[in-house]
């Protein structure tokens, strides 16, 4: 076998079998399929929602009922019948366990089969787990110790109760709920995600992770997730995701919405593992999220790192909108496409504040028949003054049969701005083979070694905890497939 | 010899041919592009002027290789021509079906000039000639309240090798120029293109070339006049082993838009291309490029390289820019890279330390910047027309 033939066999197995396929049986509380009023009003009754939260939820789905859905991304996808969808699934539990002896045990042991020890990460890793199954946040750690340092992380639907004012002020203040087709779908019937609130000059004593998973057949998971930095603060959150295996398309429309106030500093990282579907494409979840951040603050920053393997269709742009002086933007991903899987993902960095600057690292691997698109957009406002913004954006290929694409938009309304883009395309080279063979590397662990020099500088920016499982996914996609 | 035979009363195209007809109804169901589609994002087109000139008066026949146009009708027979080329009219569907199979699909800008023809022209350039005096085609003449919509159509043979010049300089209000380049196998080509049309004008160009394997491709743009100018260009390599350089520099002043488009489209193995742009812009000026290079599956050992600057020199100036990677195969080597700035400040204090003046020396570094993208053309007396327009365009502006 040449080494381009094992190279490609190598990344095939990629995402081709899918370690996480299994369904947990848990008895689940589902709304009638498709969408209405009604099913919005069923929503937003289950959760005990205040007036105001549905109200907001009508709006957003009257303003959907209006849009189409994009079509400018560098993806085919089936038409979506939105009324042949569950939009709401809870595992069923009276009310929410207060501690893991509560948690159903069929749930614990899912997250075991993924390799979350909940338990032992409370000892272990230092890591706080608000881990969303399916649409209800069922299991909450670290609470406690949290809230001694004014933090608050619980799920979005409780928020809306315990903290109202903030849930209030900055829901929809940095996606709002029009910006696009999924946003709005989103702001209708997004069931639960995240609130995290750090206070000012507070550090946050421990990374912050939540494990959303897609569990039951057929039910879309539209999560909601709000950061908010206040002065100085800092924060890190892991946001980690896996799926069962599933044979029809699974939609996935999440809004992640970040706030980082004066000097304050948000790090946002993301593995992304969900089934991509078969080698045809056949099943796998369609992700279509909407992330942005905004650095409202001076010197404020934001930094978003992604680590994208799963999902049959991906669209996806965490952006950052630089409002403060000398505020910081980053975007570090690297996204792997095997199959039939198709990404069309990058980032936005908008340069409003004098001084602000950003940095775009983007690392694209294809193989099989998939297709990897970068999409990004650098814009420089007229009052951005001295803006800076370097731009690099890599793709492998892997076998004959995949494409790399790379669509970088550039918009600059200040000269005293500088852009600075560079792309490049290329494939694991037989002088690359060679070398390493030569040295007494087998072929798999050459391409590993290769793969994984080639997403060195998104890696390192990842946290350790999350660095570790990245590079077992990329090592997984690579392993058993030589030879 | 040169053939003639080239009526002055023409047929109008546009009223009777059928390909005309159907592009003017596809024209007239789609209209302006909307705003949302991709390829005109930068570039928005309010009301266009849309009134093709008729044919004027027969002039005297230039200097050698030299082709006046007016409104987009050619003026001279063409008896200075070189006796391997030859001229004649696009009078039928079969010349006219095969031009315009040369065009993208659905596109604004064929359609838009197809079904509003003013003159059409076939020139063919016999195999193996190797012609040494480069030919001109001057588009000139028109008032405004009119539209120009040329349809030229350049075939060049096997082996041939050539030098062409286009100059747009016409004061028509909307000139909407369409060429087709064939070129044949092992075909040689030099080709530039000046845009400096009236100031209060809209250039609107569509530029395909269609090259066969082995055929060295050397043509350069540069978008000077104008109010709203966009050169796009479609390169279809066809062949293998194939050198094609395509590259443009454009000034903006005052409100001038100048966009740039290029499609690069590596179809086979073995081709290099290689893009360079320049653009300077003041004032309020926008400028856009949008460069795509495609990789077909088929097309290994392809070397497709971009580069794209621009310069700010105006707070209110404006430069957007979308180059584009469209790969398929994988043992390719490609890149892109754009940048977009003002001028380097050590730069201007290392000149002004050592005595030159500030505008001296802003000047100095303009052209420099503009120079790495002159110097891609090859031919000298082809580069000689499009770096004297730079250099009167730097003037004006002292």
């Amino acid at each position: 076998m040449g080494a381009t033939e094992e190279t490609i066999a190598a990344v095939e197995e990629a995402t081709g079998q899918y370690k996480y396929g299994f369904v947990t049986d848990v008895e689940t509380e589902k709304a009638p399929k498709g969408l209405n009023e009604d099913i919005i009003r069923f929503i937003s009754a289950k959760k005990n929602e205040p007036e105001w939260m549905l109200e907001w939820r009508l709006k957003a789905y009257a303003k959907w009922l209006t849009m189409e859905s994009p079509d400018w991304a560098k993806l085919d996808i089936p038409e979506i019948d939105y009324q042949d969808i569950y939009y709401y699934a809870a595992p069923k539990s009276a009310e929410g366990p207060k501690s893991l002896d509560e948690v159903d045990p069929e749930l614990l042991a899912t997250y075991e089969k993924l390799g979350i020890p909940l338990n032992e990460q409370k000892m272990l890793a230092g890591v706080a787990v608000d881990a969303v199954f399916d649409s209800v946040s069922v299991a909450t750690t670290f609470r406690e110790e949290l809230a001694k340092s004014g933090v608050i992380f619980c799920p979005i639907s409780e928020a809306v109760h315990s903290h109202p004012e903030l849930v209030k002020k900055y829901i929809g203040s940095v996606v709002p709920v029009a910006d696009n087709y999924f946003s709005a779908l989103n702001s209708a019937v997004f069931t639960d995600g995240s609130f995290v609130y750090i206070p000012k000059g507070v550090r946050c004593p421990m990374e912050l992770s939540t494990y959303f998973r897609i569990n039951e057949k057929n039910t879309g998971q539209f999560e909601r997730t709000l950061i908010i930095a206040e002065d100085a603060s800092y924060v890190s959150y892991l946001e980690g995701c896996t799926a069962p295996q599933r044979d029809e398309n699974q939609l996935h429309a999440a809004v992640v919405e970040l706030v980082a106030m004066e000097d304050a500093e948000i790090k946002y990282s993301t593995v992304q593992n969900w089934y991509p579907g078969d080698a045809d494409g056949k099943g796998g979840i369609y992700n279509f999220v909407t992330k942005r951040g905004a650095c409202r603050g001076d010197r404020s920053k934001i930094a978003w790192t992604q680590v994208e393997t799963g999902s049959a269709v991906t669209w996806k742009y965490p952006s950052c909108i630089l409002q403060g002086k000398d505020s910081v933007g980053e975007f570090y991903s690297v996204a792997v496409t095997n199959g039939a899987q198709q990404a069309d993902t990058g980032t936005k960095m908008i340069h409003l504040g004098e001084g602000s600057r950003s940095t775009i690292i983007s690392k694209g691997i294809s193989a099989g028949k998939s297709n990897n698109t970068y999409r990004g957009l650098v814009q420089v406002m007229p009052k951005a003054e001295n803006a800076r913004n370097f731009t690099q954006c890599d793709s492998l290929l892997v076998g004959d049969k995949c494409g790399a694409h790379t669509v970088p938009y550039i918009v600059s309304r200040n000269p005293s701005g500088k852009i600075e883009h560079e792309a490049t395309t290329s494939r694991i080279s037989e002088d690359q083979m060679f070398y390493c063979r030569q040295r007494g590397l087998d072929e798999e662990e050459t391409v590993s070694l290769i793969v994984n020099g080639f997403c060195r500088e998104v890696m390192k920016e990842l946290p350790m905890e999350f660095a570790v499982e990245a590079q077992k996914l990329i090592g997984i996609s690579l392993e058993g497939s030589v030879g | 010899m040169a053939m003639r035979g080239l009526s002055m009363q023409p047929n109008l195209l546009r009223e009777n041919a059928a390909l005309c007809l159907q592009a003017k109804q596809e024209f007239a169901a789609n209209g302006l592009p909307a705003a949302k589609n991709e390829a005109w994002i930068y570039t928005r087109l309010q009301a266009l002027t849309l009134n093709p000139a008729n044919a004027g008066e027969e002039a005297q026949a230039d200097e050698a290789g030299v082709l006046s146009f007016s409104a987009g009708w050619l003026q001279t027979g063409g008896d200075n021509l070189p006796a391997s080329v030859t001229l004649t009219e696009m009078g039928d569907d079969a010349i006219l079906g095969e031009f315009a199979a040369h065009l993208p699909e659905d596109h604004f800008l064929g359609s838009l000039s197809l079904g509003h023809a003013t003159g059409a022209y076939l020139i063919e350039i016999a195999a193996n000639a190797a012609i040494e005096t480069p030919l001109q085609l001057v588009f000139e003449g028109g008032e405004e309240g009119q539209s120009s919509h040329p349809l030229i159509f350049i075939k060049c043979g096997a082996g041939a090798s050539c030098q062409l010049a286009e100059i747009h300089s016409g004061t028509t209000s909307l000139s909407a120029p369409v060429m087709v380049i064939d070129a044949g196998a092992g075909a040689k080509i030099d080709h530039v293109k000046l845009q400096a049309e009236d100031s209060q004008a809209s250039h609107l160009a569509l530029t395909v070339f269609a090259v066969a394997q082995t055929a060295d491709i050397n043509s350069f743009t540069a978008a000077i006049g104008a109010k709203l100018g966009r050169h796009e260009t479609h390169a279809h390599l066809n062949g293998e082993h194939i050198e094609m350089a395509l590259s443009s520099l454009y000034l903006g002043r005052a409100e001038q838009h100048q966009d740039i488009t290029t499609r690069m489209l590596h179809h086979m193995p073995n081709c290099t291309s290689n893009q360079v742009i320049r653009g300077v812009l003041d004032d309020s000026a926008k400028g856009v490029f949008q460069g795509k290079v495609l990789v077909a599956r088929d097309a290994q050992k392809t070397d497709g390289q971009q580069m794209s600057r621009a310069l700010l020199l105006s707070r209110k100036a404006e430069a957007d820019a979308k180059p584009e990677l469209e790969i398929y195969a994988d043992d390719v080597v490609c890149s892109h890279g754009a940048t977009v700035g003002e001028l380097d400040e050590t730069h201007l204090f290392y000149m002004m330390s050592r005595g030159i003046s500030e505008d001296d020396a802003k000047n100095m570094l303009i052209q420099a910047f503009l120079i790495d993208a002159l110097e891609q053309v090859r031919h000298e007396a082809l580069a000689d027309i499009l770096s004297h327009a730079v250099h009167d365009w730097m003037a004006e502006g002292l």
